[in-house]
This record gives C-alpha cells, structure tokens and sequence, in this order.
C-alpha cells in the first residue's frame, strides 16, 4: 500500500496526478479462506481489517453482491454518536465513537470524521426527563453529555426555531460534543484499502446464494463466483441478514424495513452540528459540500425494496420545517433508501449463533453507520475467538429467549 | 414573481345545532337492524361508504357502525331511544355530539379546493352525490360526504374544526393554484399566470 | 405511496392505513406450556421474507377495519387484500364470515 501523504499528495500534483494506483486489487475468489466476511459495507469491511490487523489472520475474503459500501454504508445520514441509554449500549457505542476518533490516522486515509457535536431535542417535558436520565446514565459511564437549555440551543444554532410557539416548542437538547459526522464513502473506501494491504480479498459482485452447513457446522458459501470453503464465515448485511440465515436454517429475530434519507442542493454554511428530534422524527446535518442532509423515520411495512413511501419523506420534512422554517424554500435535490433490519430491542446482533463457525453482525436498525469501527472491532474478536468480546456478549442470539433485552428505542432516535 | 390564484370561491359554513350519534351493531342480526331502523324511521345504509337522508342524515362508517347526524336537540333523545330499543342486543349507542362539527362547503370548484388535501378521488364519477367516506383532508381525519354535485359535508373532530377551516379558506384563496378542467372552469377564472 | 385496496372501501391511500405487521401470529393458548425458545419465537421471530409476505392493515382513517393483504417486500406490489375471517358485519360480498347467521345484504 503507498502511505497517503502531503508530500505524496504534492508529487501526484505534480505528475498530473496519473501516477495514483488503485486504493485496492479488484481480487477474485481463491478455494478457501481461513475466514469469509459477508457484505462488504463499512461493517463487513471493518470486520475483515480488525481480523488482519488484531488477530493475524490474513487468509480473508469480503464478498460484496454489488459494489463496496453500496448499501447501508451509502445510504444513510453519517451521524456518529455513542450517547445510549443503557450501559451494554452505550459501551459499545463508545468503543466504536473512540476508534473513530483515531481512524483516520490507523487507516491513513481521510474518514472525513468531523465532531461538530449533535444535539438530541426534547419537546415536551418527558422528553427533557428522558433527556437528563440519559445524560446522567451517559456520564456515569464516562461518556461526554451535557444538557442544554432553548437559549444555550438558539446560540448554537441561530437558524433554529425556538419559539414557545412552535407546534412542537424546543424545550432543550442533549448534547454530546464528541458527536458528529464522518464521510460514508470514505469510511468503505478506507477499510478497504487498509484490509486490502493487510492482504484481505475484496471480491465484488460475488452474491452469496447459499452457505453450506453439515452436522451443526459451516463449511462454506456457494456464491454466483463459485463455491469457496471456509470454517469462519462472518456476515454482515444488516437488511438482507434474515436472508442469508435462512440459508443456514435460522432464523433471525429482525424485520426488514425501508428507511429514507435525503440532500438538498448545496447552500453556504448555515448548519455546524448535527440536529436529531425523534419526536418530529426529523434529524439534520449539513456536509461539507453544503448539502442539508436529511433522515426519516422508518416505513412502517416490511420492505427490501430500498425505497420508501412519499408520506414519510413528507413527514420527515415537515419536521425539518418545523424546526428550521428557513428551510421551507430548500430544494431536494437526491433521495434514497437503505434496507434497515430492526430488532424488537433496538439493539444489534453480534453474536455466535447455533451453527458453529457462523456468526452474525445484525439488527443494527436505524443505528447501523456509527458503529462501524467499533461493529468490525467486537466482530473480528468475536470470529477469530470464537466466543463474543465482553462489549458485544450481551448483543447475543441468546437473549431473545432469556429475555435479557437491551430496550434502546428512546435513545435510537428514529422510530424503531 | 407568480401571483396567488384568485379565489375560487366556495362557501364554508358550519353547521349549527348539529348532534351526532355513534350507532354499532351486526347488521346481519336482523332484528337489531330493524329495531333501530323502527326508532330511526328509516334503513340504515348497507352498501360501504354511502349515506342515506330523512329525517337523519345515517353515513355508513363500516360494517357494523354508523353515524347518525340529527338535530342537536333530538340527539340526546335518539340516543336514549336507541339504547332502549337495542338494549336486548349485541349493540352500542354513542352520543358523541359534543366531539364533532360538522361543515358544508359549497361552489362550483369545491372538489378541487378539497382535492389539494385530499387524498380521495373526487369526481364524480368516482364520489358522487350519496357517497361518503372517512378519509384525510389537511391532514385532519374526517367524514367527508357529496351532499351534490357542488356541496360537500365534512364532519369533524371539534378540536380540529378550526384548524380545519383555516385550512379550507387556504386552499381556497391562496396557496398553490389549481388547474381548473373543462367545463368546471368558471368565466373569468385564470388557472395560473 | 402504496394504494391499498381496503375490502370495503377500495383502493384508497397508504397515509389512511397503519400497518400491523405479519399475519396468521396468535397468541399461545397456553403461554406457561411453552419453553423460553418457543415463547421467544411467538414474541419476536417473524418470517420476514424476501418475497410475498402476509400481513396485517388497518384502514385507521377510513372505516377503521382489519384486514389481510399478500404484498411483494421486494416490488411493494400488492397481490391481493382480503377480509379476515369471522369479521363482523360479513364480508362485502354479503357472503360468510360474520358473527350471526343471515346475509348482509338487505332482504
């Protein structure tokens, strides 16, 4: 891998950038692999880097049905944050929020990982009671958190509406300053090339069509390239997860539903932080291309269609304009919809599973792209150890049945 | 910069001294639809999403539920009635007048002043005079019936009643301006600018 | 924007349904007869498929009834609704399916 520097950046300019080669091999599909990572997404492809990089094992493949990083990774609203409620939660959250904090110098390629901070609203005083509950539980477990009162959130954020007027008045926020942003592209592009010169195969338009299980254990996939063996098989494709168990004869407590995202045409700097309401069921950002991005709540209904329904982009507006009526004469200018697979608890996946050598990483819901880091980081222990990492034990197949429940829907934000 | 379209010009009033009655039961219980048709004084609609008019307006709600909208005076007294009758029967009798209001909008463009909230199709083809249906109108859950071809009966929920009304004259003065088709367009009348 | 045929009121817009999830999942008769794996399966594994997929709607702003529909997760496209057995009122064809013996349709 050629190390991305000024001074190379500068040679490239200067030899009319044709020197550049490519960031990874486009690798084909070998026989066997000691491990086999299913989706290439940010979770799939971070899985494979930590399994590199920690754990010494080089003999790995990603397989990715269409293009790197074009689900889930692609199709979200880039919002980074750990300030959950409960402890395993939050834990987990973190862990990934610290990785991210150093990821763009242990990847050497920019993430793009902005901590502009991201403010959580409350409109009516459960809400603000929910608020500094959660703030507290957040600084108990060492986790940066602060409430804010209407007047600290109107300085802030001088475009916003904070009047006692409003159809939903802004009775204050909670605010994690270590929040923010990071570019979803950047973030597949750089596991990739940082897994890749770790020696991982990054094999695209590979689709898994079957995994091959015999006396309780995985042996391999059949994939649309041919058969490849292998005793470790990790997957990671957060709305096709129900899919791919029941390729392994399991089944999975997650449904699959479409969730909604949208950037308006680039306007100059007028938001510098991240704005989350899940009671208008609303959030906002604005990227450094000037672009409003802006997430909905879920579609109601079952859905792999990566599409969504136009009342809820309508609603998601609605509450944009509530908060921001300045933004009323915006345009939109793309659309698109993500496959979010959602646990009855608003809680991930990561776990073993009854058929030995197979692992899942899932039910990720709405809250998938923040934990990218630290989802690969817990998973590649998970796969290499064969037992969970003690951050993801609680995140088990197992605690459907034992009722051990992680109920995070009043910190995921979006309707779950 | 585009100007507002001129008014279309429809009537909004509310409809005063209104009482209303929620009625339920099995319409395949024979007797009971007869006994509360005996009190009513007339048949109770039972094709989906008609009403029928007399003495009491009926609108069908659903299977087994109706609305009756009577005088308001006469409501409490219906009420008691039907309850009496049907007390023998897998039924129920609501007076729920002081939870709705019911408006008249009238002119020759109210379906398409309604159109711009309304999911529904409005044509007559499609939502003739007789017909009603429980539906969405500015985001407010209403019934919404074609009384004729230029009248149109809404009954709402009270506390939605004002907002609904503002609502209404909106769309009527303002706002995005509707293409008036063929032969509804008034003389004088400019879609756009 | 779905267009849901409701049984009684015909196709009318997705913003007057609320969704109910899958179908055909009922309650244990004997909730204390079942082990944690099966009470856990009632509870939270649904089938989620990939394909057609049965599920629940209620026409919430329109005359409030539950009902079946048989959707495509992958097109959205509808196969067909239809009316749950033992709905009161009958069926709209005035066929079978109340709670009392009788036609709906008067006389």
């Amino acid at each position: 891998m050629k190390h991305y520097s000024a001074l190379g950046l500068l040679r490239n300019a200067l030899g009319r950038n044709r020197r550049w080669t490519p960031a990874w091999r486009s690798a084909g599909p070998k026989k066997s692999y000691d491990a086999v990572i299913v989706g290439g997404g940010g979770h799939g492809l971070a899985t494979a880097y930590y399994l590199a990089r920690d754990h010494g094992l080089r003999n790995v493949a990603v397989l990715e049905k269409g293009w790197i990083g074009g689900g889930n990774t692609g199709r979200n609203t880039c919002i980074v944050r750990s300030n959950y409620l409960w402890t395993e939660a939050s834990l987990l959250y973190e862990k990934s929020l610290k990785l991210w904090e150093g990821l763009s110098r242990d990847l050497n390629f920019n993430v793009m990982f902005s901590q502009r901070g991201v403010y959580n609203l409350g409109h009516s005083l459960q809400d603000l009671r929910d608020i500094e509950r959660r703030v507290n539980a957040n600084r108990l477990n060492g986790i940066d958190a602060e409430v804010v009162g209407p007047a600290k959130i109107k300085k802030a954020i001088p475009c916003i509406n904070t009047s006692p007027g409003a159809r939903y008045p802004i009775l204050g926020a909670s605010l994690q300053r270590r929040g923010g942003v990071a570019r979803h592209d950047a973030v597949a592009w750089g596991f990739a090339r940082a897994a890749d010169a770790l020696g991982v195969d990054i094999i695209e338009q590979c689709e898994v069509t079957g995994i091959e299980v015999r006396a309780g254990r995985a042996l391999g996939v059949a994939t649309t390239r041919g058969a490849i063996s292998s005793e470790r098989i990790g997957v990671a494709v957060a709305g096709n997860a129900g899919v791919l168990a029941k390729m392994a004869g399991l089944r999975l407590p997650v449904e699959s539903h479409p969730l909604q995202a949208f950037v308006s045409e680039p306007v100059r700097p007028v938001l510098n932080t991240v704005v989350m309401s899940g009671a208008v069921h609303g959030y906002i950002s604005q990227s450094d291309k000037g672009e409003l991005v802006v997430g909905a709540g879920i579609d109601a209904y079952n859905g792999y269609g990566q599409r969504g329904s136009f009342p809820v982009i309508e609603q998601a507006m609605q509450a944009v304009i509530e908060l921001f009526p300045a933004f009323s004469r915006v345009r939109m200018l793309r659309l698109w919809g993500g496959i979010v697979d959602i646990c009855p608890d608003a809680c991930p996946i990561v776990s073993k599973t009854p058929v030995e050598g197979l692992y899942f990483n899932c039910g990720w819901g709405t809250g998938g792209f923040k934990a990218t880091p630290g989802a690969g980081w817990v998973f590649a222990h998970t796969l290499a150890c064969d037992r969970p990492h003690e951050l993801n034990a609680p995140f088990s197949l197992e605690r459907f049945s034992s009722g051990a429940l992680i109920d995070e829907h009043g910190a995921a934000a979006v309707a779950h | 910069m585009s100007e507002s379209a001129p008014p279309a010009g429809i009537a909004i009033r509310v409809r005063s001294a209104r009482g209303f009655i929620n009625l339920r039961l099995n319409p395949r219980n024979r007797q009971a639809l007869e006994a509360a048709e005996r009190v009513l004084g007339q048949q109770a609609p039972l094709s989906a999403n008609t009403f029928t008019g007399g003495e009491h307006n009926l609108y069908w709600l659903g299977p087994d539920e109706w609305l009756i909208a009577t005088g308001a005076q006469r409501a409490s007294e219906l009420a008691r009635e039907l309850a009496e009758a049907l007390k023998d029967f897998h039924a129920a009798v609501n007076d729920v007048s002081g939870g709705n209001v019911e408006l008249l909008v009238s002119g020759a463009n109210a379906s398409m002043v309604l159109a711009k909230g309304c999911p529904l199709d409005l044509h007559p083809r499609a939502f003739a005079p007789g017909q009603c249906a429980q539906t969405g109108l500015g985001r407010a859950a209403v019934l919404l019936a074609a009384v004729d071809p230029s009248t149109y009966a809404i009954v709402v929920r009270r506390s939605f009643a004002r907002y609904l009304r503002r609502w209404l004259e909106n769309a009527d003065s303002a706002g995005v301006p509707f293409r008036a088709a063929g032969k509804r367009q008034q003389a004088g009348y400019r879609s756009s600018p | 924007m779905l267009l849901i045929e409701c049984p009684w009121c015909g196709p009318r817009a997705e913003t007057e349904f609320s969704y109910g999830g899958e179908a055909g999942i009922f309650r244990p008769a004997d909730p204390h007869a079942l082990s944690d794996a099966e009470w856990a399966d009632y509870l939270f594994y649904r089938s989620n498929p990939r394909g057609t997929h049965r599920e629940l709607w209620n026409h919430a702003q329109g005359c409030r009834r539950w009902f079946g529909v048989e959707r495509d997760t992958v097109s959205y496209r509808i196969k067909r609704t239809y009316c749950l057995s033992g709905a009161s009122g009958g069926q709209p064809d005035g066929s079978a399916g109340g709670l009392e013996a009788g036609s709906g349709k008067r006389r």
